[in-house]
């Protein structure tokens, strides 16, 4: 089976890198981490083409706002640790929910990949 | 070898669940419970005697400097780390003085908080660069005072000299390189150092050296006059 892109986006490293870990433990996910605050991020995103991105902070942060607008079929969500919350953007709909369902939501994006491209965020 | 017993505090799950999943990952280190605030601390330490507890600083119900207090008043020798976002100097003062052996901003590597947490079972003292900084900045500008003129403290030249390394940041091995004695040298001096300023730790020793100006600021004198 393919490997799907995950791209974490963080502020924090070890918040980032903690996610990458929980996430790395399902064998389909082939996850990278990138610096949330760095210009070079978004170039990088575009040449990763990630199936889903997990971004560390609010939804109004301008790289956020560009990565939706560049990559329109991707599954985006936005973890809000200070208030132990969590916004998932996916084929138009927003959806809220706790982060401690962040797996099973990067998840359900997996067995539903609908109108997805089939090239999308899959890795080797 | 014994794995190093950590407990995580912190209010935020998502970050307790990856920051476990690493430690759990590193030879070395075991977690052996969390709790989402400081009196949910309070009853794990009871209850899994840690070796070091990692704390954050801003958590509802009882804070992590409110914690540190409890807990070092009942378990002097667990070790506490504040682990935060949080690099404000009331923040910093306050768990340091409620008795933290360190403070860690979360902005760090995996590999290097595995590395500062073994050299806390070392007496060692882990403060993030942003924060020792921002620490030695503010102190940096305080009148340097003579120790004899402070009332009840009565530090040996060595014992100042040791407290000077200290607050520079080594650990006692390298303070006994340094001072060309052995590394037990160091420990007794660093212990009577405490004893004498009524202080915990390390941290606690440094700080309350800038502050009171009983040693020079370290860079201080490498500056151009």
């Amino acid at each position: 089976m393919r490997k799907r892109r995950i791209a974490i986006l963080y502020t924090n490293t070890l918040f980032g890198f903690g996610i990458a870990q929980l996430l790395r433990a399902d064998e389909q996910m082939d996850v990278t981490c990138l610096r949330a605050d760095q210009a070079a991020t978004a170039e990088e995103l575009k040449r990763l083409r990630p199936y889903a991105v997990v971004m560390e902070g609010r939804e109004e942060s301008p790289l956020l706002s560009g990565i939706v607008r560049d990559m329109p079929a991707a599954l985006f969500i936005g973890v809000h640790p200070e208030d132990n919350s969590m916004v998932i953007y996916h084929d138009r709909r927003v959806v809220t929910g706790c982060p401690e369902s962040l797996l099973e939501a990067v998840r359900q994006g997996l067995r539903d990949p609908v109108g997805r491209s089939s090239a999308l965020g899959e890795a080797g | 070898m014994t794995p190093v017993r950590i407990l995580l505090v912190d209010d935020q799950l998502l970050f307790r669940k990856g920051l476990r999943s690493l430690l759990d990952d590193e030879e070395g280190m075991e977690v052996v419970g969390e709790a989402s605030n400081g009196l949910e601390a309070l009853e794990r330490v009871r209850a899994a005697s840690p070796d070091i507890v990692l704390m954050d600083i801003h958590m509802p119900v009882c804070d992590g400097v409110e914690a540190t207090r409890k807990i070092k008043l009942e378990r002097p020798e667990t070790k506490i780390v504040a682990l935060t976002v949080s690099d404000e100097d009331d923040d910093l003062f306050e768990a340091i003085k409620s008795g933290a052996e360190g403070y860690l901003l979360k902005d760090l590597r995996p590999e290097e908080l595995f590395d500062l947490l073994r050299g806390v079972l070392k007496g060692e003292t882990p403060i993030s660069p942003a924060v020792a900084s921002k620490l030695l900045t503010e102190f940096r500008h305080r009148p340097r005072r003579d120790p004899t003129e402070t009332p009840g403290i009565e530090l040996t030249h060595r014992e100042q000299e040791v407290l000077q390394l200290v607050t520079e940041g080594l650990s006692n091995a390298e303070i006994a390189s340094r001072l060309y004695v052995v590394e037990g040298t160091v420990k007794n001096h660093v212990h009577n150092i405490l004893d004498k300023l009524h202080l915990e730790n390390r941290v606690q020793a440094a700080a309350y050296a800038l502050r009171e100006g009983l040693i020079e600021a370290p860079g201080k004198q490498e500056q151009a006059p």
